[in-house]
C-alpha cells in the first residue's frame, strides 16, 4: 500500500495538487499551498495510506489564506470544507492543529451512522477501554501513556461505535497533547513530540505519532468493553469506583457528539453500551499507578 | 432544458432515475453539489421515492442518510417549537401566521420533507408586535445582540424586527409585520394577506395557498444573494405542482391574486425560471396570461442570463466566470430593488465604516 512517506514529490507540491488520504474509516482530500503546513502534515501523516483516484472522498479540505490584504499582512488561514468555511480563520502557525480540529468537526457532524463519543479508546488482549471525558480531564495523556506502554490506541478523540454497539471502528490519528502533558510524556518516555505550536486557543499543542496508533483496520467486534470516566486530580489517590447504569448514563451522553441528533436510536445505543460494559469512575494523579492498574485489569 | 443540463444536480433532480447510471465519482459530485445547494436530504428522499438509490455506493448512501437524519431532526424540532408557539398564541390570543419553512412543515407540504430550516418566521399584525415580543420574552426568547444603528434601521425600514433567540433551546424567531421591507416599491398591503390567512387546528395560521406561493416568489426575487436560490426555486416548483394537482383552478386564482396584490412581476419571474430550470408544468392558458407581465425583451434577457447562472449549486464543480459575474450583478440588483438610492448610499457608507471599525477593534484585541 502506497503511503505518504513513499511519495517522491516535494511536500509543497503534494499538497498544492491535493492528496487523497485514508484516515480511519474516512477518505479525505487535503489541499494547501502553505509550505510549512505541507511539511508538518506530510511528516505527521507519513505512515497513512494514499488512496487511488476513483474512491469515494468523504471530505474535501483546503487550508488556505483568504483573499485580500490579510494574505500578506499578519496572515491568517481558513479551514475550507468543499468551498464552505465553517470556522473563523486562525493565525497561520495554528494551521496543523486547525486541520485536526476541523477534521474532528467534519466527522462529528457527518458520520451519523455511528454512535459517536468524545473519548479516547485503547485496546489490549481483546479488552477495549473507552475513556469518555471532557477536555482537560487527562484522557489524551492517559491514553498516550497506555499506548507508549504497549496498548493499541484506537483514537484519542473519537469512539466510533456501530449503533447496535456490536463493533467499534479504530480511528487512529496523531495523538494531540496539550500544555503540561507534553512535558510529562516527553520526560517519562524520553521522546520528542512533533509539531509543537504554542499559544493556540487551547494553549500549547503538540502531536505524537507512534506505531501503536491503529490505522485503517476494519471495525472490531466488541467483546470485553469497559467504560471508564477518567479524572486527573493533582495529588489524588488512584481509585477505580464502580458506577451503576443510572450513574453512568448522564456522563456518557454528555460526551456523545450525536446522542441528540440520533433521537430514539441515540438512547438505545447509549443503553446498549451501558448494559454491555463494565462502568467505572477513575481518579488519578500518578501515571505509573494508572498504567499498572489497567495492565492488571486486562491481564488474562 | 434541465434534463440535459450540464449541472449534474439539476439533471438528476429532474430525472432521478438517471442516478442509477452514475459512477462513484459522479455520485460524489452529486452529493457535494446537493450539500452546497442545501438540498442533500431532499434529493435523497426524491431518489428513494423514485426507487433510484440501488446503484449508489455504500459511502454515498451513508452521506445521504446522515443528511436525512439531520434534516428529519430539524423538522421534528421545528414541529415542537410550532406546538409551543401554538399554545402561547391560543393562551394569549395572539395572531401568529407561520411563514416559509415553518408553514411548509406545519401543513406537511411536499417541499417540507427533508428541507433544512433554521429560523421560524412569523407574521404578526404591526400593532400587536410589541405585545407579541414581550409575551415571547416571557417564554425565554431574547433579543440577539445588535448594534444601535442596525436596530434603528431594522425598526424603521425593515419588514421584520431583529431576531429573537431562545435562551435554552437556541431556536431563532423572526417576527415580520410585512413580507417585504417598507422601502420596496411593490410591498403589498399586508391586510390583504391577513384577511385570507387560514387558521390551522392548533390555533396558528398560515397564508392561503396562493399567498404561500407568492410570498415564496417575492422572497426569492428580492434577494441579493443566491446561495440558497436553487433550493428556493425548488420550493416554488414543488408548490406549483402540489397546489395545481390539488385544485384545478389554482393557476387561474394565482394570477388573480397576484394582480390584486400587485405581485404579477414576481409571479412571472417564478413561473419563467421554474419552467426553464426545473421543467415545471403549467397550463397553456396560464402561460399565455403570465407572459403579459413579462418585462421588456432587453430586461428579460439580462435577468435570464444572470439568473440561469445563479440557480445552480454554488459549488466549485459548476462555478464559471459567468456565474461570478452574475453573482455580482444580482447582488447589486438585490440592493437596488430593496432600497431607493437616497437610502442605499448612506446605508452602505455607514455599514462600511462599521465593518472597518469592527475589523480594527478585533486586530487591537489580538495584539
Amino acid at each position: 500500500m502506497l503511503k505518504v512517506v513513499d511519495l517522491k514529490k516535494d511536500k509543497k507540491t503534494i499538497l498544492t495538487q491535493g492528496l487523497n488520504l485514508k484516515i480511519g474509516p474516512f477518505t479525505i482530500n487535503i489541499k494547501s499551498s502553505e509550505k510549512n503546513f505541507a511539511e508538518t502534515f506530510c511528516h505527521i501523516y507519513q505512515s497513512f495510506p494514499v488512496v487511488e483516484q476513483g474512491e469515494y472522498i468523504d471530505f474535501y479540505i483546503d487550508l488556505r489564506r483568504p483573499a485580500g490584504l490579510r494574505k500578506i499582512i499578519r496572515p491568517y488561514i481558513n479551514f475550507n470544507l468543499d468551498g464552505k468555511t465553517p470556522f473563523k480563520p486562525l493565525s497561520i502557525i495554528e494551521a496543523f492543529p486547525f486541520f485536526e480540529w476541523g477534521l474532528n468537526w467534519c466527522v462529528a457532524t457527518h458520520a451519523h451512522h455511528y454512535f459517536m463519543l468524545h473519548a479516547a479508546v485503547v485496546e489490549k488482549n481483546g479488552h477495549v477501554i473507552i475513556f469518555p471525558a471532557a477536555p482537560g480531564s487527562g484522557k489524551s495523556t492517559l491514553s498516550a501513556c497506555l499506548m507508549l506502554s504497549g496498548w493499541n490506541l484506537f483514537s484519542d478523540e473519537f469512539a466510533l461505535l456501530s449503533k447496535d454497539i456490536d463493533t467499534i471502528t479504530p480511528f487512529g490519528r496523531p495523538v494531540s497533547l496539550k500544555n503540561e502533558s507534553i512535558d510529562v510524556i516527553e520526560n517519562k518516555f524520553n521522546l520528542k513530540v512533533n509539531s509543537l505550536v504554542t499559544g493556540t486557543a487551547k494553549g500549547d499543542v503538540a502531536h505524537l505519532i507512534h506505531h501503536n496508533i491503529i490505522k485503517n483496520i476494519a471495525p472490531v467486534k466488541i467483546k470485553n468493553i469497559w467504560l471508564v470516566f477518567p479524572k486527573y486530580n493533582r495529588g489524588a489517590k488512584t481509585s477505580l469506583t464502580p458506577l451503576s447504569p443510572a450513574q453512568a448514563f448522564i456522563p456518557l451522553v454528555e460526551q456523545s457528539f450525536n446522542y441528540n441528533q440520533l433521537g430514539v436510536d441515540g438512547f438505545k445505543s447509549a443503553k446498549t453500551l451501558i448494559d454491555k460494559s463494565k462502568k467505572y469512575n477513575f481518579e488519578y494523579s500518578n501515571i505509573d499507578e494508572a498504567i499498572h492498574l489497567f495492565n492488571k485489569l486486562v491481564a488474562n | 432544458m434541465a434534463k440535459t443540463s450540464p449541472i449534474l444536480l439539476l439533471r438528476i433532480w429532474c430525472d432521478p432515475k438517471s442516478a442509477l447510471a452514475l459512477t462513484i465519482s459522479q455520485q460524489n459530485i452529486l452529493i457535494r453539489q446537493s450539500v452546497s445547494a442545501s438540498v442533500c436530504a431532499q434529493l435523497w428522499k426524491r431518489l428513494v421515492t423514485q426507487e433510484a438509490t440501488q446503484k449508489l455506493c455504500e459511502k454515498a448512501k451513508l452521506h445521504f442518510l446522515s443528511a436525512e437524519l439531520v434534516a428529519d431532526r430539524q423538522v421534528e424540532q421545528g414541529k415542537y417549537e410550532i406546538a409551543k408557539l401554538a399554545s402561547l398564541a391560543v393562551k394569549n390570543n395572539l395572531d401568529f401566521t407561520l411563514l416559509k419553512g415553518a408553514a411548509y412543515i406545519a401543513t406537511d407540504l411536499p417541499n417540507a420533507s427533508g428541507r433544512l430550516f433554521s429560523d421560524i418566521d412569523l407574521l404578526i399584525p404591526k400593532k400587536d408586535l410589541n405585545l407579541a415580543e414581550s409575551d415571547l420574552m416571557l417564554q425565554g426568547f431574547r433579543r440577539t445582540e445588535i448594534e444601535d444603528y442596525n436596530e434603528e434601521y431594522y425598526r424603521k425600514w425593515m419588514h421584520e424586527i431583529p431576531p429573537l433567540r431562545h435562551n435554552k433551546r437556541s431556536v431563532v424567531l423572526d417576527l415580520h409585520h410585512n413580507i417585504l421591507p417598507l422601502t420596496v416599491k411593490s410591498t403589498p398591503d399586508i391586510a390583504n394577506l391577513h384577511q385570507d390567512a387560514i387558521t390551522l387546528s392548533n390555533g396558528l395560521k398560515t397564508l392561503s395557498n396562493t399567498d404561500i406561493l407568492l410570498h415564496c416568489a417575492v422572497h426569492l426575487f428580492h434577494e441579493g444573494e443566491f446561495e440558497k436560490g436553487l433550493r428556493d426555486l425548488i420550493d416554488l416548483d414543488l408548490l406549483f405542482r402540489h397546489f395545481s394537482a390539488e385544485n384545478e383552478g389554482f393557476q387561474r386564482e394565482l394570477i388573480n391574486r397576484a394582480t390584486q396584490l400587485g405581485l404579477t412581476y414576481n409571479l412571472f419571474l417564478a413561473t419563467y425560471f421554474c419552467k426553464l430550470t426545473l421543467n415545471t408544468p403549467f397550463d397553456e392558458n396560464y402561460l399565455s396570461k403570465i407572459m403579459e407581465f413579462s418585462p421588456s425583451k432587453a430586461k428579460l434577457l439580462f435577468l435570464k442570463s444572470a439568473f440561469i447562472e445563479t440557480f445552480i449549486p454554488h459549488h466549485a464543480s459548476c462555478e464559471t466566470w459567468r456565474f461570478k459575474l452574475a453573482r455580482v450583478l444580482l447582488y447589486m440588483r438585490g440592493h437596488l430593488i430593496r432600497m431607493p438610492l437616497r437610502l442605499l448610499v448612506p446605508h452602505l457608507c455607514r455599514k462600511t465604516i462599521m465593518a472597518l471599525q469592527e475589523a480594527y477593534k478585533k486586530d487591537e484585541d489580538k495584539h
